[in-house]
């Protein structure tokens, strides 16, 4: 199983689990699809970066700390990933509002 | 966290937002559509019978990956018990619905697949099988409700997949990269995809050697970027749309009729770790097989049977309310009724009895294909006589009927009482005659006909599966003719 912490702004932490892969599914969406998974508007993702094993997104338009929050809760579940308290994570997503 | 709650399962269906079209629009929640919501509260329904103590001996068993409880939708049967109480789920899930219990089809491919990808690991030395289990211990531990999706568009019959002039018609293979593959195409009449968490997609069919391409099995969250779901729309869609809070007035409120749609697989990445089956052509035949030999026990001869339950007891109530019960041609239709129901049951229950493990070695049970292929065969022709005589007992009211709100129309409703009361209140009779409706004029005559596979491949199985040499051999010897006496008397002539 993967673990990947989910970053947003300076304390924003939560951890999610999924199968093997799923990191890379995120990165296929985010990146070549330019989609966030369970968000089916266009435009959505301003900007996706991947260094190594941290993929960084900035969100199209002005959300708060906690809306980046709810989106990530909606998008994780959608490619397969649950919430799972945990440390050791193998993976890093930094979610940015664009404004 | 084996076995969630019905609530717990709606809490994650606010989260799930798959791509999903229902009439003309696109769904954004599928608790807030009329049409979606009823299959939504369908699973949940199916949720709350694995909590409920009086049903646990059906709907939970124990893993045999962990140990620990888990719904039996996500059970790989490893005995004869695993089988009888699998089909005993199928019928209870039926008789407490009335329509699919969706997570159905996904529980008769997992145990095609566990079966399956075992044996392509002994054979060719592939990792399915690890794979699979490693994805079946993630899908039991957060007790996700899973799909199946096998039948492919299929295009013009007339040609093989790799000869059709649309490639999507049949799900394919488009690029096979390090960390996984992308696929496109399109699966059709998938039952209860869109309320699902995953969908466990299989080959449509036994394939050549040059179809590789097609010979895909793989799991998939119900959310993946690329991935649509294009929903059936008819008269009981709209008239569910129509009705809106007011479900009362439907055939069957909360559950509905049966709801399925198109999956449309625009390049849909799978990870590796997703993936068991990529290009084993000649393993996809036997998939497939597992997988209709486990559905048609199930579907045919317990799910079918848990419908005709519900529509023996509404004719029933029909016929009482009319005053009609004690006479003696009534009560022969219901018994044929009966009859019929209960021969494909016991077929199903002979299916689980006379199952054995396949292959042997690696512990997954399967119903013997014949008497599965019986409950099918027996009520795809068995369900259109039950709803024959549902309709005939159930008079013309049936289809004539008008709403069941205009009983309080301060204009019509007086005179409508007159009219339709009987030996019980008009209320009682229009409520029975409009779920007598919904099973004599509705979707599942067809559906139960082409569910599990149409007849047409049930009776093609018969022919592979019964030996007629040895049943013309005990003929003869039972008449004293010789071996080639037939045979040589007819060449004289």
């Amino acid at each position: 199983m993967e673990i990947i912490e989910v970053k947003i702004g300076k304390t924003g932490r939560d951890t999610y689990t999924g199968l093997e892969g799923t990191f890379a599914n995120i990165v296929e969406c985010c990146l070549r699809k330019k989609a966030l998974p369970g968000f089916h508007e266009k435009g959505l993702i301003a900007d996706a970066e991947l260094k190594g094993k941290t993929l960084t997104l900035v969100l199209a338009g002005k959300h708060t700390q906690a809306k980046l929050t709810e989106m990530m809760e909606i998008a994780m579940p959608n490619i397969g990933a649950y919430p799972e308290k945990g440390d050791n994570a193998s993976f890093i997503i930094g979610v940015k509002s664009e404004k | 966290m084996a076995l969630i709650t019905s609530q717990q399962y709606l809490d994650s269906v606010k989260k799930l937002k798959p791509r999903v079209y229902v009439g003309g629009k696109w769904v954004t929640n599928l608790l807030d559509n009329a049409v979606t919501k009823s299959m939504v509260m369908a699973n949940a329904a199916i949720y709350d019978l694995a909590q409920e103590p009086e049903h646990q001996g059906v709907m939970v068993a124990k893993s045999h990956l962990t140990g620990e409880p888990i719904n039996r939708n996500l059970n790989v049967a490893r005995n004869i018990h695993d089988l009888d109480m699998r089909q005993e789920m199928a019928l209870l899930t039926s008789q407490t619905v009335g329509t699919c219990n969706y997570r159905c089809v996904g529980c008769d491919a997992l145990n095609a697949l566990a079966s399956t990808t075992w044996e392509m690991d002994q054979t060719l030395g592939t990792k399915y099988n690890e794979r699979f289990n490693n994805w079946l211990k993630m899908a039991q531990s957060k007790d996700l409700a899973v799909s199946g999706a096998i039948t492919d568009a299929k295009g013009d019959r007339k040609k093989r997949p790799t000869q059709q002039d649309e490639q999507d018609v049949y799900l394919h293979l488009v690029e096979k990269r390090d960390d996984g593959i992308v696929v496109r195409g399109y699966k059709v009449s998938q039952s209860g995809a869109i309320g699902a968490h995953e969908t466990l997609v299989l080959p449509g069919g036994g394939l050549k050697d040059d179809e590789a391409a097609f010979a895909l099995s793989f799991a998939v969250p119900n959310g993946s970027p690329g991935l649509t779901y294009i929903c059936q729309y008819n008269a009981y869609s709209a008239e569910r749309e129509y009705f809106g809070d007011e479900i009362e007035e439907l055939g069957n409120p909360i559950y509905g009729q049966r709801e399925t749609s198109t999956m449309v697989f625009d390049n849909v990445f799978i990870p590796w770790e997703r993936v068991f089956m990529c290009g084993e052509a000649k393993y996809a035949g036997k998939l497939v097989t597992r997988f209709a030999k486990a559905h048609r026990m199930n579907c045919g001869g317990a799910c079918k049977v848990g419908f005709c339950d519900v529509i023996i007891g509404g004719t029933m109530l029909a016929a009482e309310y009319i005053g009609v019960e004690k006479v003696p041609h009534i009560q022969e239709k219901i018994i044929d009724m009966v009859r019929l129901s209960e021969t494909s049951h016991a077929c199903a229950i002979a299916a689980a009895m006379r199952g054995r493990e396949e292959p042997k070695g690696s512990g997954v049970y399967l119903p013997d294909d014949l008497f599965g292929n019986a409950a099918k065969l027996n009520i795809a022709h068995g369900f259109w006589e039950i709803i024959k005589n549902a309709g005939d007992i159930g008079g013309g009211l049936v289809v004539t009927m008008p709403r069941l709100k205009d009983l309080e129309n301060p204009e019509v409703g007086p005179t409508l009482k007159k009219v339709f009361g009987a030996a019980a209140p008009a209320e009682k009779r229009l409520k029975v005659a409009k779920f007598l409706q919904h099973w004599s004029a509705g979707l599942h005559g067809a559906g139960t006909w082409h569910g599990a596979g149409a007849p047409q491949t049930q009776r093609f199985m018969f022919q592979v599966l019964t030996d007629f040499e040895k049943k013309k051999k005990m003929a003869r010897k039972l008449m004293g003719m010789k071996e080639d006496e037939a045979p040589k008397a007819a060449a004289k002539k």
